[in-house]
């Protein structure tokens, strides 16, 4: 005996048939058009809404009863229909009572369309079926009980023309008569008739003034078809078979400060560390003690450099593979100076490999003043910094063969990785390298943890040069940080019980657009 | 002043950059796009000065018979090939990326589309609302689209050729087709005069999407580059990118190593995850549903939980270098304490 669930929904398209009275079908023009600028914009874009003339409600119903109403610029509907246990010899018995209970369904299941306007205060099913045409197009169910249903307006389409003015030419807002003298032109067509907004960009260069003070734009709608499909159209030619809403017009807004409550956030955050780092610098300089919990990672570094001199091998630095905007390359790169310089103390060698040109010449630089710091310019190679290749695959190949040829001690993955981490961890651990590995990358962190011997998680990669200086204004901004992270952990306990009791509000405290 | 003016450096550049965030005046972003732009040229300009370090470093191991000199040789010698080819035919390479920016689509469903040197066309669908602008597009193909899909104008050159082909979306990746829930795409191929080597359309989604650039392009002049690329390169690439399985595995078998209580949850975590990613998993008597579940939860929970921790404390790190050199407060990168 097989048990089974018996679904009353599946994927079907059903026409519930005998159409009442066709729905209104007659295209009209957009109301309302209004053109603004958007909010916390730099003046290059204009923000055009419009309404279409006609409202309605959709009432779903099972027979006679009704199950749930809709507005009308939605076309689908969570339907929790009937789900009966019963039990079935086979699956063939299983198919065929649930092919007998979907026709049952779709005999009942209607869509209605209902100008709310013409419905009493206390709806009931009688008054929906006197008021409302039954909708004739085609209904979806999909298997987790949403029916899905499309209708003949939604087959029309809109386009949106903006006036083009000859050169040097400006129209006031008044003076509508100068519009002649400009050329319409199609900036969107194929607008979805429940689409209400478009964000027009009036300018290519988002870094350059508008050519234009001010922009005028219509609308026009269309039935769906070839004629609105192709964009390529020229306005002429989709002017004949359309209706124009009236023409109207807005001047970008450039604004100077972004107004947004996760903007102000994101200003406190820094403010607030920017202040807590003087404050902690300060109170250094002071000659209070700093103390910063001990990184086994980072500790590690000084011993890899010292079994490499033991060794007499060198030591491979690599800095990540992305360029140096990236700020943990920055990072990676003021690790460096301070490695470089142990390196030089200790009179071992290191080879830097890099990926990008540019990082090539900053290692170089900082490696060079590592030297220089630590006394021993003159051992500063300048074959050590080596660029590779800016190719990620061709990078990884050419690193791993100085791994294999010059056999360092000590390899130091310091910086971004992708997918040639697990590569190279794994060709440094086969030529038994002491690994030590930091990227606040968190997907590539679980394949160093596997493959090298230390590694360094997210900030810790952001800890190294301060921890490795010592230097108490360094140390000073860890405990910056360190508060910063006090608060926002505060913040999350405080968010979660927040929203657990309801005010979602707290969410958009967030928002930065 | 050795330290002095790039410390004055950093701050002004620095703190400019960071206004980007709370400033979003045009003027402002003009002088943001300049300052990107000199780091561009910069970057640029570090490439031949890589290229004079690849010189430095392996010419003298090749000139001195090192160690695995021929693959040094081989190397240089690659380099200054590709790059004669790459100069030769360079003109041509940038008509084709040109190309590739002057494009758009006759739907709304498509608005963003790029298109490669060997001019295959790739449509990302956008929501809708989205703010990313739409560009009409100059119809030069021999192409019509209609609701029922893609077909031959009926003026086009009787040369031209278009041909239909369904490919099941298993295939390919669902990113690149626009995240389409169907269970196939339909990808036309237009063959047509020596201009033209070939164009590819994708379709998905059930709209009818048309893209093609407004200049037919000369692309055959670029032949040998591409032939470098395509032949030698990308083959070399894959070649990398597939030791990662075997990488994986060996550094699988030491990871799930049950030496340590952590190392035991990571195992069995693991062992958790893998067997509900395979059909077995879901096979299993009793435990089958149930192992789907916890593995979702696994996923889900911790590891997201962690995973934002380390995001979390990864930006604070980021703030508080970038302040740190930003202010002057890190000088190590300068040479100085």
């Amino acid at each position: 005996m097989m048990t089974c669930f018996l679904y009353c929904f599946f994927v079907l398209f059903i026409s519930v048939g005998q159409a009442a009275k066709p729905l209104d079908q007659s295209l009209r023009a957009p109301t309302n058009l209004k053109v603004s600028a958007p909010t916390n914009d730099g003046g290059t874009r204009l923000k055009i809404q419009w309404e279409m003339p006609r409202k309605w409600s959709f009432y779903i119903m099972d027979g006679d009863r009704i199950v749930g109403v809709v507005d009308h610029d939605k076309r689908a509907f969570d339907f929790k229909g009937n789900i009966e246990d019963v039990d079935f010899p086979d699956e063939e018995s299983r198919l065929e009572a649930q092919k007998s209970a979907t026709q049952e369904l779709s005999n009942r299941l209607k869509v209605l369309w209902v100008d709310p306007s013409k419905l009493p205060t206390i709806v009931n099913a009688s008054d929906i079926e006197r008021s409302g045409q039954l909708l004739t197009h085609k209904i979806e169910l999909d298997p987790k009980g949403k029916i899905k249903w499309s209708i003949p307006s939604d087959s029309f389409r809109l386009s949106l023309y903006r006036l083009e003015m000859p050169a040097g030419h400006t129209c006031e807002e008044s003076d509508v008569n100068c519009l002649e003298k400009g050329k319409w032109k199609v900036i969107k067509s194929n607008i979805k008739g429940a689409t209400r907004e478009y964000i027009d960009t009036v300018t290519d260069n988002p870094r350059k003034k508008p050519p234009e003070e001010r922009y005028w734009y219509k609308m026009g709608v269309f039935p769906a078809g070839p004629a609105s499909t192709e964009s390529g159209k020229l306005y002429e030619e989709l002017l004949v078979s359309s209706m124009e809403s009236e023409i109207v017009s807005g001047k970008p807004h450039a604004s100077w400060v972004k107004k947004a409550s996760g903007i102000y956030l994101l200003f406190a955050l820094i403010l607030a560390v920017g202040i807590l780092m003087f404050h902690y610098t300060r109170k250094a300089r002071s000659g209070a003690k700093m103390a910063i919990r001990r990184i086994p990672g980072i500790d590690a570094i000084e011993e890899g450099i010292g079994r490499a001199t033991e060794m007499g091998k060198p030591v491979l630095y690599v800095p990540g593979i992305d360029s140096l905007e990236d700020i943990q390359t920055i990072a990676s790169m003021l690790v460096l100076g301070e490695i470089s310089k142990t390196i030089a103390e200790y009179q071992a060698d290191v080879i830097v490999s890099c990926c990008i040109p540019i990082v090539r010449e900053v290692a170089d630089e900082v490696v060079k003043a590592g030297f220089y710091r630590a006394g021993h310019p003159d051992a500063f190679d300048p074959t050590s910094v080596r660029f590779i290749s800016s190719e990620q695959f061709a990078f990884c190949a050419g690193t791993n063969g100085i791994m294999y040829r010059q056999k360092p001690a000590t390899n130091i993955y310091l910086g971004r990785f992708f997918a040639e981490s697990l590569i190279l961890a794994e060709t440094g651990y086969v030529n038994r390298a002491i690994q030590i590995a930091g990227t606040a990358e968190a997907s590539q962190l679980p394949f160093f943890i596997a493959a090298c011997d230390y590694t360094l998680i997210g900030e810790e990669l952001f800890a190294v040069s301060a921890y490795l200086s010592g230097d108490p204004r360094l140390v000073s901004s860890l405990k910056a940080s360190d508060v910063i992270k006090l608060v926002i952990v505060a913040l999350l306990a405080i968010g979660v019980c927040v929203i657990g009791f309801g005010f979602k509000d707290f969410l958009t405290w967030f928002n930065y657009s | 002043m050795r330290t002095t003016l790039p410390l004055i450096l950093s701050f002004l550049i620095g703190m400019f950059m960071l206004g980007e965030f709370f400033v979003p005046h045009w003027r402002y972003q003009m002088v943001k796009g300049f300052i990107l732009e000199f780091g561009t040229l910069l970057a640029s300009a570090a490439f031949l000065l890589g290229i004079i370090n690849l010189i430095q470093v392996n010419l003298p191991k090749i000139k001195n018979r090192e160690k695995d000199w021929g693959y040094k040789a081989l190397m240089l010698g690659s380099m200054v090939i590709t790059i004669i080819v790459g100069l030769a035919e360079g003109s041509h390479r940038m008509q084709a990326y040109e190309l590739a920016t002057v494009q758009g689509s006759p739907t709304e469903e498509i608005q963003e589309i790029e298109v490669d040197e060997s001019l295959k066309i790739m449509a990302l669908s956008t929501p809708e609302g989205s703010e990313m602008p739409a560009v009409a597009i100059e119809v030069s193909l021999p192409l019509q689209a209609d609701q029922e899909g893609i077909k031959l104008a009926p003026d086009a050159d009787p040369r031209f050729k278009l041909t239909r082909r369904k490919i099941p979306l298993n295939n390919i990746d669902k990113e690149t087709s626009g995240g389409t829930q169907d269970n196939q795409i339909i990808q036309y191929t237009l063959t047509g005069n020596k201009s033209i080597e070939q164009i590819e359309v994708l379709e998905s989604g059930g709209a009818s999407t048309l893209m093609m650039p407004r200049n037919r392009p000369s692309i055959r002049k670029t032949i040998a580059y591409k032939w470098i690329f395509d032949r030698i390169f990308i083959p070399l690439s894959a070649t990398m990118f597939a030791l990662l399985a075997f990488y994986i595995a060996s550094a699988a078998f030491r990871a799930f190593r049950a030496r340590n209580l952590e190392a035991t949850i990571l195992l069995a975590a693991a062992c958790i995850v893998m067997l509900a990613q395979v059909p077995i998993g879901e096979q299993l008597p009793f435990i089958g549903d149930y192992l789907a579940q916890f593995k979702e939860w696994i996923l889900d929970t911790p590891n997201v939980a962690a995973t934002r921790a380390i995001y979390i404390g990864g930006a604070l790190g980021a703030i508080s270098t970038g302040l740190r050199i930003v202010l002057g407060i890190e000088r190590s990168h300068l040479g100085g304490d």
